[in-house]
């Protein structure tokens, strides 16, 4: 390179490159806003007379993300085009310069030349010679022309730095309206770009997840080298590479549609038969096999419930739930499709595979159930088939055959199981009305427990009992109609137990005591929510043997109360098999008590039944209004009476049968006793001097359930040992009865008892109230005195006498009603 | 909730906006070419390079992206008129009409 061009350089760049770059910018600046969607997106959408609703907001939100996006790059490129326009031009000017300023160069460089070869003659002239001055003069020539082509060089130097001047601020102004553009972008690099825009438009970002979505299951089915209808253990593998990628509910969806129920369902016989063919290696393969379950189940857990679809844009939540509906239809009829060996015992359907799916899917999604949508087609569907198939309990397997897919799966079991913790789902479907028009619920906790006597407790009681207690806890309208109907369903099939005493119910109860378990405390829960339904049903003028059928949706049995919604027991028969089941409560049959059972169902309503009844008597003698005082006394003996004659009778049926000892049932009654226990809260508000005797009343009364009698395997001895529990019930009646009137002050101000101490000198049965203490708590002088002054109060000789009367009143409301059965 | 609906009106809507995605397609395409001068481009500025290079990559998927927007619109609008066309017909023989 020559000092004149590395002095003045030559301006960099490709004219042609940058004019290249402007026009291909120029097209993208002037056409991206200039399609439909960019022309016609935003507000002023041309679609808007043709269309409203929540797809059109959608939409036209799409297509104004697209068209100001679109309008903003635009815009953007617009002033880079311009600028680098703008910069050719200067590129072309600033060359043009420098062409000029090296001319000017060369022309000055051959001046320089010149000057210095003119001094050069000078000083070898000869005259310069001779006279010794030439060297001088010459010198001084050089001089001054080396002086003038360096002013002249810095003058182009000079003059070249101007001219590349304008290039550089011109190619400074281009990079910062790319820079400008690259700002607009919501991101830094070309994929946070794209997550940016997509994070603005949810329906594109929604169809791309799909598409993504089954392009990764579309090459999974294509690596599998076979139609998915012929997929089996080989493929497991296959499916478990999909991991947690199938939480994203595209991926689950895409998932679903690859492999539609039918072959769902076969898959998941084959995987479930294949375990079964290996009977050594049975769970070694269950471990090879559990992860593609749990893939597929999360899957099909994930379809079945739309609240769980997070992230999902309104157009792909709308698509999916569309299809939705169409996949559950098609799950619900091809379920109770039988699949595989027609000699598998039980057989194993549809139904079966998806209740492996959603066991699997419970698993792996702790906390995501099926929806309301879900439980409402299949789930009934699932109920109905239960019901209707024969299917439970499972017949045992015919000899020689091999062990069915489907034992130890309770489809039924799963379903109840999934919907843990979902009230809509889990009260949607426990409000279904099944093919006999009876609710899943009444069913569930009545009719299917007849199906298995002498079988094992159904592991649907097992999640049936949880639920119920989420769902039916009267609350409100829906959870009361959940309490009465399960209360209503479990109440009939205790009916079907038989009159307590006949040989025959006694053997049902003792077969169906394992069945009716699982449930009973879960009933007596129920129950002691709306203690009000106990007196309502013995005080029944109707006392119907069947629910009014005028309305084939009504339910009957939910009542709305003063204090909000409550139930009704159908009559007193059904109201006295609940007590009798809940009496029966973690009692083993023919064995001693297993240590103090932890809540029995008895003991739970008794405590509700005490503060329910504590609290209405209390009232009731404060009021000082005989006919309240009346029918509370009334509602208290009946209602004892009736439970303790109830719950009598049921123990003494299921023992009957059994024909225990007479230990097992007395651990069984003390344990009972030793949990009735006034809530905190009455004994707050209750006098110690009401609530000790109302109490023990109780807690005397249920002592003498099945006490005593060392043979009440027959109904003669039975009720010998009836008659003696109750002259001991009687004596503990009356006292309570003293109690009571001596507590509520039931006398004229003329019998006042401390006016009668002070008149009658000797010591004081009255506590620091100015009431006689209860009977209990008195010395024998102090009774003494006592019965002396009470001797002319009415009250004391007609309230012990009406509460006796109403305990007897009650027990035989119990007996009248089970001789009805 | 009330919709109103003109089937055919989004079935052509959707017709016509069927053209944008290609067409912003190729204009990510264009743009891309900005990227390929690069660093090294014979700009007569290093840092313009660089600075239109990233034009040429984000610009590209930008415009993808919005190509993509369009071709969901699009597919959409005629999807969506089909399915009211559909159902617009089914409720002309029970003698009612979309219209809320």
């Amino acid at each position: 390179m020559t000092i004149r061009d590395a002095t003045l350089a030559w301006p960099p760049g490709d004219v042609g490159d940058i004019d290249r770059t402007a026009s291909q910018l120029a097209v993208v600046a002037s056409q991206v806003d200039q399609t439909t969607v960019a022309r016609d997106g935003g507000e002023g959408w041309g679609l808007a007379p043709s269309w409203s609703g929540p797809a059109f907001d959608a939409a036209r939100a799409e297509a104004a993300v697209v068209a100001a996006r679109s309008a903003e790059l635009a815009s953007g490129l617009m002033p880079v085009v311009a600028s680098l326009q703008r910069y050719a031009a200067a590129l072309t000017e600033a060359r043009r310069r420098v062409v000029l300023l090296r001319q000017e160069w060369d022309r000055g460089a051959r001046r320089h030349d010149e000057a210095r070869h003119s001094a050069d003659l000078a000083a070898s002239d000869p005259v310069a010679l001779a006279t010794g001055a030439g060297a001088g003069v010459a010198q001084a020539a050089r001089e001054e022309a080396d002086r003038e082509w360096a002013r002249l060089q810095e003058d182009l130097r000079g003059r070249h730095t101007a001219a590349l001047g304008p290039l550089t601020a011109g190619a400074e102004r281009v990079t910062a309206t790319v820079q400008a553009v690259l700002r607009s972008l919501p991101g830094d690099c070309g994929e946070t770009v794209r997550a940016g825009l997509l994070a603005q438009l949810p329906l594109t970002d929604g169809a791309l997840r799909l598409a993504d979505a089954r392009a990764l299951v579309g090459e999974l089915v294509s690596r599998a080298g076979r139609p998915v209808e012929q997929w089996g253990a080989p493929e497991t593998e296959l499916i478990a590479t999909l991991g947690d990628r199938v939480r994203d509910p595209f991926v689950a969806q895409a998932l679903m549609e690859a492999i539609p129920p039918e072959h769902l369902q076969w898959l998941v016989e084959r995987l479930l038969s294949h375990l079964g063919l290996m009977p050594g290696a049975g769970q070694w393969w269950k471990t090879q096999f559990d992860p593609a379950l749990d893939v597929l189940g999360t899957a099909f857990v994930l379809m079945t419930s739309p609240q769980h679809w997070s992230g999902m844009d309104p157009a792909s939540a709308a698509r999916l739930e569309s299809w939705r509906r169409r996949w559950c239809i098609q799950l619900a009829d091809s379920g109770s499709t039988k699949l595989g060996d027609p000699r598998n015992a039980p057989p194993f359907r549809g139904f079966t595979a998806q209740a492996v799916l959603l066991d699997h899917g419970r698993h792996a999604l702790p906390g995501v159930g099926p929806g309301t949508a879900f439980v409402t087609t299949v789930g009934v569907a699932m109920i109905e088939s239960d019901r209707t198939s024969g299917d439970y309990p499972p017949l045992p397997a015919l000899p020689g055959s091999l062990r069915s897919p489907a034992q130890g799966v309770d489809v039924v079991a799963s379903l109840l199981r999934s919907v843990r913790g979902d009230l809509d789902a889990a009260s949607a479907l426990l409000l279904a009305r099944l093919g006999d028009g009876h609710l899943a619920v009444t069913y569930l906790a009545g009719e299917r427990l007849l199906r298995a006597p002498w079988g094992p407790p159904p592991s649907a009681n097992d999640a049936l009992a949880p639920l119920l207690a989420e769902t039916a806890t009267g609350s409100d309208e829906r959870s009361v109609a959940i309490a009465g109907a399960a209360l209503d369903g479990f109440a009939a099939a205790a009916e079907q137990l038989g009159r307590p005493g006949e040989r025959a119910g006694a053997a049902a109860a003792l077969a169906l005591d394992a069945q009716f378990q699982g449930l009973r405390f879960v009933m007596g829960e129920l129950l002691s929510l709306h203690p009000d339904a106990i007196w309502a049903g013995i005080n029944d003028p109707i006392n119907a043997p069947a629910w009014p059928m005028t309305d084939s949706d009504g339910r009957p049995w939910e009542v709305l109360g003063p204090d909000g919604w409550t139930l009704r027991v159908l009559n007193r028969s059904r109201l006295a098999a609940v007590l009798a089941e809940l009496g029966k409560d973690r009692l083993h049959p023919g064995e001693a008590a297993q240590g103090p059972p932890t809540a029995p169902a008895l003991a739970h309503v008794l405590n509700s039944l005490v503060a329910s009844q504590a609290a209405g008597l209390a009232q009731a003698l404060a009021s000082g209004r005989l006919e309240e005082r009346e029918s509370s006394i009334v509602a208290l003996g009946q209602v004892t009476g009736f439970i303790v004659e109830s719950a009598r009778l049921g123990v003494l049926q299921v023992q009957s049968g059994a024909d225990d000892e007479v230990a097992a049932r007395r651990e069984f009654v003390d344990s009972i006793v030793a949990l009735v226990a006034l809530p905190a809260r009455l004994k707050a508000t209750i006098p110690a001097a009401l609530a000790a005797p109302l109490l023990g009343l109780v807690k005397a009364a249920i002592k003498r359930i099945g006490y005593g009698d060392g043979s009440i395997d027959n109904a003669v001895t039975a009720q010998v040992q009836t008659a003696a529990a109750r002259a001991h019930l009687d004596d503990d009646l009356r006292r309570l009865g003293w109690d009571l009137v001596s507590a509520a002050g039931w006398w004229g101000p003329a019998d006042d008892p401390l006016v009668w101490v002070q008149t009658h000198p000797g010591v004081s049965f009255c506590g620091p109230d100015g009431r006689p203490l209860p009977m209990s708590a008195m010395t024998v002088a102090q009774r003494e005195r006592f019965l002396s002054w009470a001797t002319g109060i009415s009250a004391y000789t007609s309230v012990p006498a009406a509460i006796v009367e109403q305990v007897e009143e009650g027990a035989r409301v119990v007996r009248t009603a089970v001789a009805e059965r | 909730m009330l919709v109103h609906v003109e089937p055919d009106d989004l079935v052509a809507a959707g017709h016509r906006m069927s053209a944008d995605g290609p067409h912003l397609r190729a204009l990510a395409l264009v743009i891309s070419g900005c990227g390929s001068a690069g660093p090294g481009a014979r700009l007569g500025a290093p840092e313009l390079g660089i600075a239109l290079a990233a034009l040429g990559e984000r610009g590209s998927i930008a415009i993808r992206t919005l190509a993509a927007a369009a071709d969901t619109l699009a597919a959409g609008l005629a999807d969506s008129g089909r399915r009211y066309g559909d159902v617009d017909d089914r409720l002309a023989v029970l003698g009612r009409r979309v219209i809320g």
